[in-house]
């Protein structure tokens, strides 16, 4: 096991323009927001997203046109309602989206890590979505019933948010898994964004908790309070107030000023943290 | 007038679906579901399994917890037995799918039985929906599909959704076994019918007329002879979700909207931080 902590311009410089990124966590749940911060501060362009179920963390990444495609089951900010930017964008156009389901992206996952073409099932035949997303059926060899072909989706690199791991990258995911580790498994490169980084002795008592271990992981980089403003159990609760200032400058045409403002105008995501320090504050639940 | 609320007679609609020992699933943001189960666990159906956060995390309670808007995955966490995946969800639903119970809420539903979740219009630039999650997945999968409309309006009972996510009844073809749907909303419980394949009036709610549904319906509802009345919320029932399970009212944003809706949920959202950090 190799020591893999790297600071987080370094694991940003590794992403090259054009490349497929997987993004972790489900919705406003434990999302690498550190992460996606530096994606937008490095000027990354023509990324291609995959996420299960994505809110700001797509949003902004739209806003910032970091992004031209985005792959996902849902956009959206849950109880809050619509993504500003993502509905305009795909509205007008401006980016693709695919939307898929949470099998068609789960199928297209399990198909890369087995080395399969595809993976055939029977879900979506006959709904639009099916149409939508161009996927091809066929006869089954064996029975002649109607199958999908789910088609392999390959992503360059998976950014997934953790609560705890070591410096070689064994990972504790604490609270909603969503399909993280399915996106470790058949990713390329995964690396691993943590609120804390602690000693292998730590992990060892209680080896059963570690779900996502080292083999999967190349990079790690400590980033606390790295989800803000989405959640991470059991440190902070999702931060809606945040989340609602965010939505309610969008309204008024105005991300461009919240990224000038939270990401490209600081230095680093502490910046950040620094600048929203009493909504921190406010959802924060324990220390971690 | 009526004792009782459109969300809490149609809470306790969902909780009846509910059998003893089914496994009822949480999707994403949809707390008269979360609330529906918990009423039916702690009523009729007390060996009903949860899983919550779209499925991630099984939990267990003897009393019926109070839902929470702020603390969601948290709340769930308290109670947790099993924390799982994404992958194992589906893996549950496709072991277990006799008993399997989710409440979907479709943007719209047409009458016969397609429900649409994806965009509002011809193509995609005028009114672009986060999209169905897993709605589409399952729909045509479960031996019974449960969908709840909080709102039952024009544009959203239509006669035919603007785009398949999950899948009703149409055509003919091999994709079209025998299943149930089931909407239940602010005015009346409703399936369709096998023999037609068309929307179908079970039962109308208290105080509402059949003129109600004909109104606010983009197409023509089927009705019997005699059209049966829901049953009323018990007292019991009314006192878990008003005082046990949602004191907070968080059932309520899922008829608000606009200014109103973000007044109501920055009001819970105060009430819950000082009520917990």
């Amino acid at each position: 096991m190799q020591n893999k902590v790297v600071k987080i311009n370094e694991a940003c410089q590794t992403i090259q323009n054009g490349e497929t990124v997987a993004i972790g966590g489900l919705t406003i749940h434990r999302k690498p927001m550190s992460f996606i911060h530096e994606l937008i501060r490095s000027g990354k362009k023509e990324l291609h997203l995959l996420t299960l179920g994505g809110s700001i963390d797509v949003d902004l990444l739209i806003a910032a046109g970091s992004i031209d495609r985005i792959d996902a089951a849902y956009v959206g900010l849950e109880i809050l309602g619509f993504a500003p930017n993502f509905r305009k964008a795909v509205e007008g156009r401006v980016i693709e989206f695919n939307e898929h389901t949470e099998y068609s992206i789960m199928a297209g996952l399990e198909a890369n890590l087995i080395e399969a073409e595809f993976i055939p099932s029977k879900l979506l035949i006959g709904t639009d979505i099916l149409k939508s997303l161009n996927y091809k059926t066929f006869r089954s060899p064996i029975t002649d019933d109607l199958l999908v072909a789910y088609p392999r989706i390959c992503p360059d690199v998976a950014i997934i948010h953790v609560q705890r791991c070591d410096e070689y990258g064994n990972c504790q995911i604490n609270g909603i898994n969503a399909i993280d580790l399915l996106l470790a498994k058949s990713s390329r490169r995964v690396i691993v964004t943590t609120e804390k980084i602690l000693p292998t002795e730590d992990f060892m008592s209680v080896p059963s908790s570690t779900n996502l271990p080292s083999t999967f992981v190349d990079t790690v980089v400590e980033s606390p309070f790295g989800a803000h403003p989405t959640s991470c159990f059991p440190h902070y609760t999702y931060d809606l107030w945040h989340l609602l200032h965010y939505m309610e400058s969008s309204k008024k045409g105005k991300t461009e000023n919240y990224i000038k403002q939270h990401i490209t105008d600081l230095d680093s995501f502490e910046g950040y943290l620094n600048l929203v320090k009493d909504d921190v504050k406010r959802v924060t639940v324990r220390e971690p | 007038m009526r004792n009782f609320t459109s969300d809490e007679i149609m809470i306790t609609c969902m909780s009846r679906e509910i059998r003893n020992g089914d496994i009822a699933i949480q999707g994403l943001t949809t707390p008269m579901a979360i609330i529906s189960y918990y009423l039916a666990k702690a009523t009729h159906a007390p060996q009903t399994t949860i899983m919550q956060l779209a499925g991630n995390i099984l939990t267990y309670a003897k009393a019926p917890p109070q839902i929470s808007l702020l603390f969601n995955e948290f709340e769930a966490m308290r109670r947790a037995v099993h924390i799982g995946t994404q992958t194992e969800v589906y893996e549950v639903i496709f072991k277990r799918l006799e008993s399997i119970v989710e409440f979907f809420r479709p943007a719209q539903i047409d009458m016969f039985g397609n429900t649409n979740n994806s965009w509002i219009g011809s193509d995609i630039s005028k009114l672009r929906l986060p999209g169905g999650f897993g709605i589409s997945d399952v729909a045509a999968l479960y031996p019974r599909t449960f969908y709840y409309c909080p709102r039952h309006e024009k544009r959203v009972f239509v006669e035919n959704v603007d785009h398949i996510g999950g899948l009703g009844f149409r055509t003919k073809g091999e994709f079209d076994q025998r299943r149930d749907i089931h909407i239940i909303s602010e005015l009346g419980v409703f399936e369709i019918e096998h023999e037609s394949r068309r929307m179908r009036l079970s039962s109308i709610h208290p105080g509402i007329k059949i003129e109600n549904i004909k109104e606010n319906t983009s197409f023509e509802i089927l009705t019997a002879e005699k059209t049966q009345q829901t049953s009323p919320p018990t007292e019991l029932e009314l006192q878990l979700i008003r005082e046990k399970i949602d004191p907070l009212n968080i059932r309520r944003l899922e008829y608000l909207s606009g200014k109103t809706r973000e007044n109501a949920l920055l009001n819970i959202l105060d009430k819950e931080l000082s009520l917990t950090i």
